[in-house]
């Protein structure tokens, strides 16, 4: 049998780990680099080249470079993110007929999950390399909140990659995973995930083995690129302020003072002030290129991301009250991510749980671990117990659902059937009313989602039940039951007691 | 002989089991447990019967079975662990409810919920807008626009306690408005 493995598919970054031996072990490539860029750039004859090498590509040539894929995942290509997004990357975004996101790359066409399927699959090459066997299953992390369509992708990414995708579990649930694995804690623990693109925060009981979600909450538009974004846009305000140049509005221009944000931003954690080159900006009236430079010290990079920081804080609010939680009764704080260790990050987190951080994992590498473990502990190959049964061993997560699921209903309002932060596998049932008399057959639209309106959820599926009683509405009633498995799938089953028509739909719902 | 044979035995004799089996007895606990010890029992049920459990049991209907019984076990937890509505559940045990029905939990959560923040006091979206109209004019001390907004929004929604109770606040609060300008002494007015 092979050993799974667990792979954090970051934003910036991605891991591979697996349990050797009984330990979690993150399986560094050739070169001992322990991380890979999430970075696929084409050559001349359209071949994928992915990790390091593709990161050095993206600055001279980020038209056939595709960096953060993940942030494209799952989304239609005329929402507002995907508009967002395509301003700050240097490749093409097209629809396909269908409405989603496709990367245009040297005349070539791909879908978010394809290119996410060459980083996976790089990903397993350096788990064999490493390993020495075949690696074919693997427990993906994902931000813990994604919707069900961004799951989705990453499982196709997974299935592009050829790897059978044990489960998806959330990054931040991982990390707890594999801050606890084997200690006996008795401890409710935080989770503050900051990475690339995303933020998580989720706040966990653990008891022995036993990992309970009791509250999960984030966004999936406050990550590192976010900062970067707001600090060039500072570099720039100043920029224009001090010179009447026009800066030339193109992507290679803000690639660039992006790419000086992320230095300044990595440079500020040793140094109090950093001066930044960006050569090229604009051409001046006697046709000179232009270089903006610009110093930023700590408190002026602080200033300007503070307002990004604060809003981590409100997320957090959110997490603590659906644990029911206040920061007091946290007894540790897990930080996760690339972001999360930088200077005011971590002193604004101390300072909102009243606490110090724990400090003692690498939080790049944490997430790909307890993947691992998980992927250990649902596929793995394990010593037979004193009665002989493998022993269920390993961790035991207790899972939620990250966002609501619900019905439509008259007036374009949602009906909430299972909430957002129920624990899994769970069965809800409610009762409704068709809108008009004598009607035969309602359509049951499901949504996911924490919005009351319809059009701000996302839509999962619809189907009709018919064969209902024509009689006054009042009298007619549909019973809706939705069951989630462990796995994340979806049953909603619609029923008409009185006249005894059933209809019933499963919905993979991708499981964090 | 099959290594998890217990497991599965376990599992199969308490599916044939669900539906007489009250929140008390599917965490193995008795009716008058410590309200703390209701977490750890949750716990040692997990540990057992948790479907991932049986992840590398090559038999799905094992696994669907355990899905039901944890899907009970889950309602079972999430209703004793809060002492509130425990109480609730524990009157419709006497008459023979196995089950807190959706919708009592669901009027536990709203009323809860509700007490925390008015706004999702409301079930209409009629009934939410005037109920937000009146507390915009609650907040700008406009009592008798408030006592105003909370009669419409009782036409849509007459029998909504939440309803009643700030319409009688707001009552309360034109009266005695009402009566501290009536003792104003100083009832000139400047021409």
């Amino acid at each position: 049998m092979t050993i799974p493995v667990g792979i954090d598919l970051g934003t910036s970054y991605s891991c591979v780990a697996a349990v050797i031996d009984g330990q979690a072990q993150v399986l560094a490539d050739d070169e001992g680099r322990r991380v890979q860029p999430s970075v696929v750039a084409f050559g001349y004859d359209g071949a994928p080249v992915v990790g390091w090498r593709a990161q050095r590509q993206l600055m001279y040539a980020p038209e056939s470079t595709v960096n953060s894929p993940k942030r494209l995942m799952g989304r239609r290509f005329r929402s507002a993110e995907v508009k967002r997004l395509s301003l700050n990357v240097g490749y093409e975004l097209t629809e396909s007929a269908s409405g989603e996101v496709l990367i245009r790359v040297r005349d070539h066409e791909y879908t978010v999950p394809q290119i996410s399927g060459f980083v996976l699959d790089h990903m397993r090459n350096i788990a064999e390399k490493a390993l020495g066997q075949k690696v074919s299953q693997a427990v993906i992390t994902v931000p813990a909140y994604f919707n069900d369509h961004q799951r989705q992708a990453t499982r196709e990414a997974a299935k592009a990659a050829g790897i059978d995708c044990l489960r998806i579990i959330n990054e931040p649930t991982a990390a707890a995973l594999a801050y606890g694995v084997g200690q006996g804690l008795k401890q409710n623990v935080a989770v503050y995930d900051l990475g690339g693109g995303t933020f998580d925060i989720s706040v966990m009981r653990l008891e022995d083995d036993v990992y309970e979600v009791q509250g999960t909450a984030g966004d999936t538009f406050l990550g590192g690129d976010d900062y970067d974004a707001a600090v060039a846009r500072h570099f720039l305000k100043g920029f224009q302020r001090r010179s009447k140049v026009n800066v030339r509005d193109n992507r290679v221009t803000w690639l660039r003072l992006l790419e000086a944000a992320e230095q300044a931003k990595i440079a500020l954690g040793e140094e109090n002030e950093v001066e930044i080159n960006v050569p090229g900006v604009a051409r001046s009236a006697e046709g000179r290129d232009v270089v903006l430079s610009a110093r930023i010290d700590r408190l002026t990079y602080a200033q300007v991301v503070m307002p990004l920081v604060q809003r981590t804080f409100q997320v957090c609010d959110e997490s603590l009250k659906l644990a029911g939680l206040s920061t007091s009764q946290i007894d540790n704080v897990l930080l996760v991510g690339g972001m999360a260790r930088l200077f005011l990050v971590q002193e604004a987190v101390e300072h909102y749980f009243q606490r110090p951080v724990s400090l003692d994992h690498n939080p790049n590498e944490v997430v790909a671990l307890g993947a691992a473990i998980q992927a250990h502990s649902l596929g793995g190959v394990h010593e037979p117990g004193p009665d002989g049964a493998p022993a269920p061993s390993g961790p035991l997560l207790l899972d939620v659902t990250p966002r609501s699921l619900g019905i439509g209903t008259v007036g374009g309002y949602v009906e909430t059937i299972i909430p957002r932060n129920s624990s899994i596998p769970s069965e809800q049932t409610k009762y409704f009313h068709p809108a008009f008399d004598k009607q035969t057959e309602v359509r049951i639209t499901v949504y996911q989602g924490e919005s009351r309106k319809v059009d701000q959820n996302e839509l999962l599926g619809e189907f009709v039940l018919d064969g209902l009683r024509p009689a006054p509405r009042h009298e007619v009633r549909v019973e809706i039951t939705f069951e989630i498995d462990a796995d994340g799938i979806v049953h909603v089953i619609a029923k008409d007691p009185d006249s005894g028509s059933k209809r019933d739909m499963r919905i993979e719902l991708d499981r964090r | 002989m099959d290594p998890m044979i217990k497991t599965r035995v376990e599992i199969e004799t308490l599916h044939e089991l669900l539906e007489e089996l009250d929140y008390y007895k599917i965490l193995l606990l008795e009716r008058d447990v410590p309200q703390a010890d209701v977490d750890p029992a949750f716990r040692t049920v997990s540990r057992k019967l948790h479907p991932d459990r049986l992840a590398r049991i090559d038999d799905e209907d094992l696994k669907s079975k355990a899905n039901d019984i944890f899907r009970l076990a889950n309602e079972a937890y999430r209703n004793l662990k809060d002492p509130d509505i425990r109480a609730r559940y524990d009157m419709g045990l006497a008459e023979g409810n196995l089950r807190l029905s959706a919708d009592g939990r669901s009027k536990a959560d709203k009323e809860a919920a509700a007490k925390n923040n008015p706004e999702l006091a409301a079930t209409t979206p009629q009934g939410e807008k005037y109920f937000k109209m009146a507390l915009k004019c609650w907040g700008d001390g406009d009592f008798r626009g408030s006592v105003m907004q909370m009669r419409f929004a009782m036409q849509f929604e007459p029998g909504n306690a939440v309803f009643v109770e700030w319409l009688s606040k707001a009552e309360e609060a034109l009266e005695s408005a009402a009566a501290k300008k009536d003792q104003n002494p100083y009832k000139l007015r400047i021409v």
